[in-house]
């Protein structure tokens, strides 16, 4: 057996085992010690009366020192059992906290995946998609005093916004628009999803980009602080969508995603094809509506 | 042999560097070691019982002696006590800081303030 574990066998001894025989034996050390004075008196030349008195003199009071030995062994023996106690109820917490996250996070997470784990059934492998750089410009900036965009069952209506194209090698593949409108989605009629969005991710295919907007009738201008705030939007929400890593995947014609950020609903995914689509919140991390 | 009048009180801790100081050269049981400090401090040391065997109980708790029964020179069961490898180290350290202790003293003890 290792040196090692062999120096622990003692502590672990005393933590586990009941020590009743623990005075018992101090007794029988302290008697061995005084026995030995004794002979010693008697070895000097001592009379056996004046040998037991001397030593009793000498040692003093058995009872005492058996007590005050004992007490330094219980000290001893109920920190190791207290520290032993300690470490298994420390342990006992952590794996039950730990229990607990886990168990709350695959329940969080199912849903998401499962949403995720559809929507990759319904698409085509990533693989068979080719991912395209993109690219925004500070100075490729619309200005819309009014703009209104009916795709699919999603509208958009606002005034005052700010377009930000985001493009890449098969063209105009986004659009991100910063001020404040309405959107209205309404997948089924007895289905709608309505409010005011402050920011809006939108992501298609280059060819609808006509059918959706007219980018030609807004005001170009140049705004370097729209484009950081586009580029800042872009880290954290474009990943939502047709994307690999922060390449661009094509979606397919007549799809279209929309990340935006509204007052009712929090941070908010509506996302459709030619046969199926999803709502799904981000704030509250779950699934609002969905047609397979 | 000093007078039987001279009572000496050990310094506070240093009843544990003796203790271990008398192991280092082998085993011992709690008889022994009272008997050993004292012919080797040329009986200046009269080390208290009450005060030996806490202090060996203590010493065991912490790890640098450990202790087992077996039989003495008459053939009686006594308790014996050897240092641990933690032991060892632990008079090491008991020993430097008792130097430096003890030239600390000495110093203040032959210190002369300057002569204006």
């Amino acid at each position: 057996m290792p040196a090692l574990i062999r120096s622990w066998l003692p502590f672990w001894h005393s933590a586990a085992v009941p020590c009743d025989d623990v005075a018992p034996q101090i007794d029988e050390e302290l008697m061995f010690h005084f026995r030995a004075l004794v002979e010693e008196n008697l070895n000097r030349g001592l009379p056996s009366d004046d040998a037991w008195a001397d030593a009793q003199r000498r040692f003093g009071s058995l009872d005492h020192y058996a007590n005050q030995t004992w007490r330094v062994d219980m000290a001893h023996q109920l920190t190791v059992q207290r520290i032993v106690i300690f470490g298994l109820l420390a342990l006992t917490l952590l794996c039950g906290w730990l229990w607990l996250q886990v168990h709350s996070l695959n329940g969080q997470n199912s849903q998401l995946l499962e949403l995720v784990q559809n929507a990759a059934a319904q698409e085509k492998p990533a693989t068979e998609m080719t991912p395209y750089p993109i690219e925004i410009s500070p100075d490729e900036i619309r200005e819309f005093s009014k703009i209104s965009i009916n795709f699919g069952k999603l509208q958009l209506n606002g005034n005052d916004i700010s377009v930000v194209p985001i493009s890449c090698k098969l063209g105009v593949t986004g659009l991100v628009l910063i001020g404040d409108g309405k959107f209205h989605y309404a997948p089924t009629a007895d289905q709608m999803f309505d409010g005011q969005f402050r920011t809006i991710l939108l992501r298609f295919n280059p060819q609808d980009l006509d059918a959706l907007l007219k980018l030609e009738e807004g005001k170009k201008v140049t705004d370097k602080g729209t484009y950081e705030m586009a580029k800042q939007l872009l880290g954290s929400v474009f990943r939502h969508s047709y994307h690999s890593g922060m390449d661009a995947l094509i979606p397919p014609q007549g799809a279209l995603s929309a990340a935006l950020n509204s007052k009712q609903h929090g941070d908010l995914l509506v996302s459709f094809g030619p046969k199926e689509a999803v709502v799904y919140s981000f704030t509250d991390r779950k699934q609002l509506y969905e047609q397979k | 042999m000093p007078p039987k009048s001279e009572k000496v009180t050990l310094l506070q801790g240093s009843l544990d560097l003796l203790i271990l100081r008398c192991l280092a050269a082998g085993p011992l049981h709690g008889y022994a070691i009272a008997k050993h400090l004292r012919l080797a401090s040329d009986e200046f040391l009269q080390v208290e019982e009450g005060s030996l065997y806490p202090a060996l109980h203590r010493l065991e708790g912490r790890g640098w002696i450990a202790a087992r029964w077996g039989a003495s020179e008459a053939n009686r069961r006594a308790k014996y006590y050897s240092l641990t490898s933690a032991g060892k180290k632990q008079l090491e350290v008991e020993i430097t800081a008792w130097e430096k202790m003890s030239q600390a003293i000495a110093r203040v003890l032959n210190f002369r303030p300057a002569e204006s």
